[in-house]
């Protein structure tokens, strides 16, 4: 899989337009130096990457009746998400359907649709590249973030700000943020798992 | 990997390029100091996009454009961009960008030579105009044209053929705030300028979603009451919008029913104490709806006919709230309204206008610091070049009118023509020109820098004139929904690759410099023109016009003496400044902040006996009284009210990542990727009722077309309103918009029709 697609559009716009010609070591130089993890979140009604390591067989349900293509098995070797369902929220975020197909659909029981919000996630805003803190005003996470102004919000000095306590983990504004190779990245917090 | 530190490796390209763009850290650590701006020339410009006007710096290399940054000693906008301007270069070296002429052969569209699609234009006009007269050609331009190709166009069309049928997309944006001036100030164009937002206690957002449209306005605002917390904000809109979070107060008026509000809020400002009788005796005259003047009590008679409690019933606004917010603007010290599409883009947009200038005009917040009635211009140069330029059936350069004899002797004898040549009747409005060119009527027309095929209100009934008659298209992309029509495309230089002047919001013009070359075989649109002139046998009347300054010298000494004089910004200057707000009446002159009072020109200059002490002098007035016009405009329903068939209201507008019918701001892939489709909005409440998930595709329908869309079930519009962005031209929304006009503006209703909703 393509972990480039969401940083990595913009970069080979780049690379194609203005880099022809030069040497492949700045090439990768570029490539590596430019490249933000690939913001994966957990799917809904997951509790954390521990517990869904402990309890998903893998049956890959989630992921078929997902009609966004947003869940997805991340391959990236070394990631704490490495062979589970996860949302690529670079690629689709999660749309938060009703009826939630996903957590419907999970016969493990991993997925429980008693367990919402960010359970565990930090959101991070890097400034270096969100358009807004470098005075190109932006307020595209703000604006599609579902929640309606409450865990993606514009402070006075037109910078986004994030509260947990509002936010269901959806990643909409990973697939929204237009800064170059993106703005987010994503934490979440491990915990000890029966 | 490489052992390049990575101070080397911020000489490639890439790094240079996001970095001088926005002049920061790509990689913390380090410093980004001379390296960067090695080998990049920086060029003073504007942006393409909205009518704010924000100063940029373009960034070139090696002939290509390769950042955008904002240009920090720019008033307006103080190094700050909106998204939108950061993704310009992508438009500039797009796959889309148009390279060759084309003249469709057998039904394609084939590559020309500049001399063969020429010729065809030339002869095919001279042809048509021959057999039929000059009024079967028409122009149809645009308010993101720089002054200088307007005004080629216009000499062309109406001192040379010799028809009144020219016209810009700003009839569909602007018109009926030109209406609202003229009828109110006697003159059109804004008494003050940006200087006042940061000295007023009270903002108006009247239909206007600021935060989306006038991105750095609103941030202007928006740290202004941050600085400042008892700056007070209220915003009249049937949607909730991002632009809600600086609010103190939302009206949610039905859309289409807001006049008796904005009466209303009239009739609180009297009724309080709030109304300036001796500024009102001084400077306003009171008119009835029928234009015959009345007194102070005649106005306060008729707006008991809109008491809150009234407008309550007709608009659905709480008569509290309509209080609450009258007295937020009378209590303040200052105030300004600002407004855009929401009322003018409505068939009576020009009353709603004057609606909203009447708070001003009875309160006396007009003309002194921090106070004004604003409009917002949506477009770059819809003032510049349209409504200074003339660019409109029934205007001529400099705010001139055909319809006035001395005004057409004026400009023939400059543009050197036979004054007979200018028509002194208008010629056909925007809706009229397709509707003529569906009928045959028109059997010729030259569309530059504008998409009507798309953006057009009921889009797809004039697709049969596109279809059928003679159509040259001017453009810098290619394909659009309009070049799909045309029997000539013309490739257009794009911006950065000419330079020329935009005039935005605040009267402000400012120069646009040349960054690098045309792309492909793209030529300057004015010298498209001034060519096909030339080749249509005009040779005298365009031979003189070699450079644009020649064009901007020749436009703006039609300017002098006149409100807009531009006299004193000469190229020379305006490459210095950041830009000049008129009247500047000479090159020694700063510019005006605020009109109709002390420091303007025009007022300094009028003897004493005519100003009697007063304050402002409106000198527009024809009566030459020197007074602005409160109207006593009544309610009028939107032309398609609900009903029970198509009960909702749909409504439309812009986002803030895409810019109209998006040539420019789709090629950039973040921008697509941030906002992919259109979708409809869905107050939860009507989705509930109907069954709609959101996300779940709906089939949205009016009289005049149905198309499938994404429900978003969001708490933003209303219950019983549907909001749609316009932008896509997979989801034409403009097809099912209502092309009934303001009949003094003649701009369309695209903010009201009538639809209906169902699951897909």
């Amino acid at each position: 899989m393509n972990t480039d697609v969401n940083s990595g559009m913009s970069r080979k716009d780049f690379l194609r337009g203005f880099l022809s010609g030069l040497a492949s070591e700045f090439r990768d130089v570029c490539t590596e130096a430019s490249k933000l993890p690939e913001p994966v979140f957990l799917p809904p009604g997951s509790r954390s990457w521990s517990h869904l390591r402990a309890h998903c067989t893998q049956c890959g349900e989630c992921v078929s009746v997902c009609p966004h293509e947003a869940l997805r098995i991340t391959w990236d070797k070394g990631e704490v998400c490495e062979g589970l369902p996860g949302i690529h929220a670079g690629i689709t975020a999660c749309m938060e359907c009703e009826g939630r197909p996903c957590i419907e659909a999970c016969t493990s029981g991993a997925l429980d649709p008693g367990v919402t919000g960010a359970r565990g996630l930090t959101l991070v805003i890097d400034t270096n590249r969100c358009l807004a803190h470098q005075d190109q005003f932006c307020m595209s996470c703000v604006n599609q973030c579902p929640s309606e102004s409450q865990a993606l919000t514009m402070n006075s000095t037109g910078h986004p700000e994030w509260n947990q306590d509002n936010c269901s983990g959806c990643g909409i504004c990973v697939q929204a943020c237009p800064a170059p190779g993106g703005a987010f990245t994503v934490n979440y917090r491990e915990e000890e798992c029966p | 990997m490489s052992q390049l530190n990575r101070r080397d490796f911020l000489k490639t390209s890439a790094a240079i390029t996001a970095a001088a763009s926005i002049g920061v850290q790509l990689f913390p650590g380090i410093g980004l100091g001379e390296e960067i701006n090695d080998g990049l020339e920086w060029h003073k410009s504007v942006c393409r996009y909205c009518g704010v006007g924000c100063g940029v710096m373009i960034g070139s290399r090696g002939g290509k454009v390769v950042a955008v940054k904002g240009d920090a000693e720019n008033t307006i906008n103080k190094g700050h961009l909106c998204v939108k301007a950061f993704y310009l270069p992508k438009a500039v070296h797009a796959k889309t960008r148009l390279l060759n002429p084309m003249i469709r052969k057998d039904g394609k569209l084939v590559e020309a030579s500049w001399d063969e699609a020429l010729d065809l234009v030339a002869n095919k006009f001279n042809e048509l105009r021959n057999a039929h007269g000059p009024d079967a050609l028409a122009f149809y331009g645009s308010g993101q044209a720089e002054t200088e190709e307007t005004y080629m166009a216009n000499k062309l069309f109406r001192g040379c053929i010799g028809t009144n049928n020219v016209e810009g997309n700003p009839r569909l944006c602007m018109a009926s705030a030109v209406g609202g001036y003229l009828t109110s100030h006697g003159l059109d164009e804004p008494a003050g300028t940006y200087e006042d937002i940061e000295k007023s206690e009270c903002f108006m957002l009247v239909g206007s979603n600021t935060a989306e449209a006038h991105p750095i306005v609103f941030e202007r605002i928006m740290r202004h009451k941050h600085a400042n917390p008892n700056v007070k904000i209220v915003i009249i809109d049937p949607r909730k919008t991002p632009t809600d979070q600086v609010a103190t107060i939302h009206l949610f008026p039905k859309p289409g029913y807001d006049l008796p509000v904005f009466n209303a809020i009239s009739y609180v400002l009297i009724q309080e104490g709030f109304a300036d009788e001796a500024f009102i005796k001084e400077h306003v005259a009171i008119k009835g709806n029928d234009g015959k003047e009345v007194s102070l009590e005649d106005y306060k008679a008729f707006l008991e006919d809109y008491t809150p409690e009234k407008a309550e019933k007709i608009s659905g606004v709480p008569a509290a709230d309509i209080v609450k917010a009258a007295r937020i603007f009378g209590k303040s010290k200052s105030a300004m309204s600002m407004w855009t599409m929401g009322l003018n883009q409505r068939q009576r947009g020009v009353w709603a206008n004057n609606l909203v200038h009447n708070w001003h005009l009875i309160t006396g917040k007009i003309g002194v610091p921090g106070s004004d009635a604003f409009s917002l211009t949506g477009q770059p140069n819809a003032c510049g070049g349209v409504r200074e330029g003339g660019g409109l059936c029934h205007i001529l350069p400099g705010h001139r009118g055909v319809a006035n004899a001395q005004h057409r002797q004026e400009v023939a004898d400059v543009w050197g023509v036979p004054v007979e040549r200018i028509q002194g009747k208008p010629g056909k409005h925007t809706v009229a020109m397709f509707q003529a060119l569906n009928d045959g009527e028109i059997r010729g027309i030259y569309i530059m820098c504008t998409s009507p095929a798309q953006s057009l209100p009921n889009a797809a009934k004039y697709w049969k004139g596109l279809k059928e008659q003679f159509v040259v298209v001017a453009e810098s992309f290619y394909p659009t929904m309009t070049t799909d029509y045309a029997d000539v495309v013309l490739p257009a230089a794009f911006w950065s690759e000419k330079e020329g002047v935009y005039g935005c919001t605040e009267r402000r013009s400012q120069y646009m410099a040349m960054a690098i070359n045309p792309a492909g075989q793209a030529r300057w649109d004015a010298f498209i023109l001034r060519d096909i002139g030339k080749r249509m046998g005009f040779e005298k009347e365009f031979a003189k016009y070699e450079t644009a300054e020649d064009m901007w010298n020749e436009y703006t000494s039609l300017t002098k003496g006149k409100d807009m004089d531009l006299t004193g910004a000469p190229y020379s200057r305006l490459k210095q400044v950041r830009g000049l707000t008129w009247p500047v009446p000479s090159v020694d002159h700063p510019g005006t902040y605020k009109r109709y009072t002390v420091g303007d020109p025009l007022f300094d200059k009028l003897p004493a006996e005519k100003k009697q002490g007063r304050r402002m002098f409106f000198y527009g007035d024809k009566s030459g009284n020197g007074k602005a016009v409160v109207w006593m405009r009544p309610h009028a329903d939107p032309a398609e009210p609900c009903d029970s068939e198509y009960p909702f209201a749909l409504t439309t507008g812009r986002i803030l990542e895409h810019w109209h019918t998006m040539t420019m701001t789709g090629t950039a892939p973040e921008l697509n990727r941030a906002v992919p489709k259109a979708y409809a909005e869905i107050n939860p409440e009507d989705a509930r009722r109907l069954g709609i998930a959101n996300r779940s595709q709906v089939v949205l329908e009016t009289r005049r077309g149905e198309m499938e869309i994404e429900a978003r079930v969001i708490d933003r519009p209303a219950p019983g309103t549907i909001f749609v962005p316009w932008h896509w031209r997979e989801w034409p929304i403009n097809v099912l918009c209502n092309d009934a006009f303001d009949p003094g503006s003649k701009e369309p209703e695209y903010k009201v029709a009538a639809a209906r909703l169902r699951k897909a």
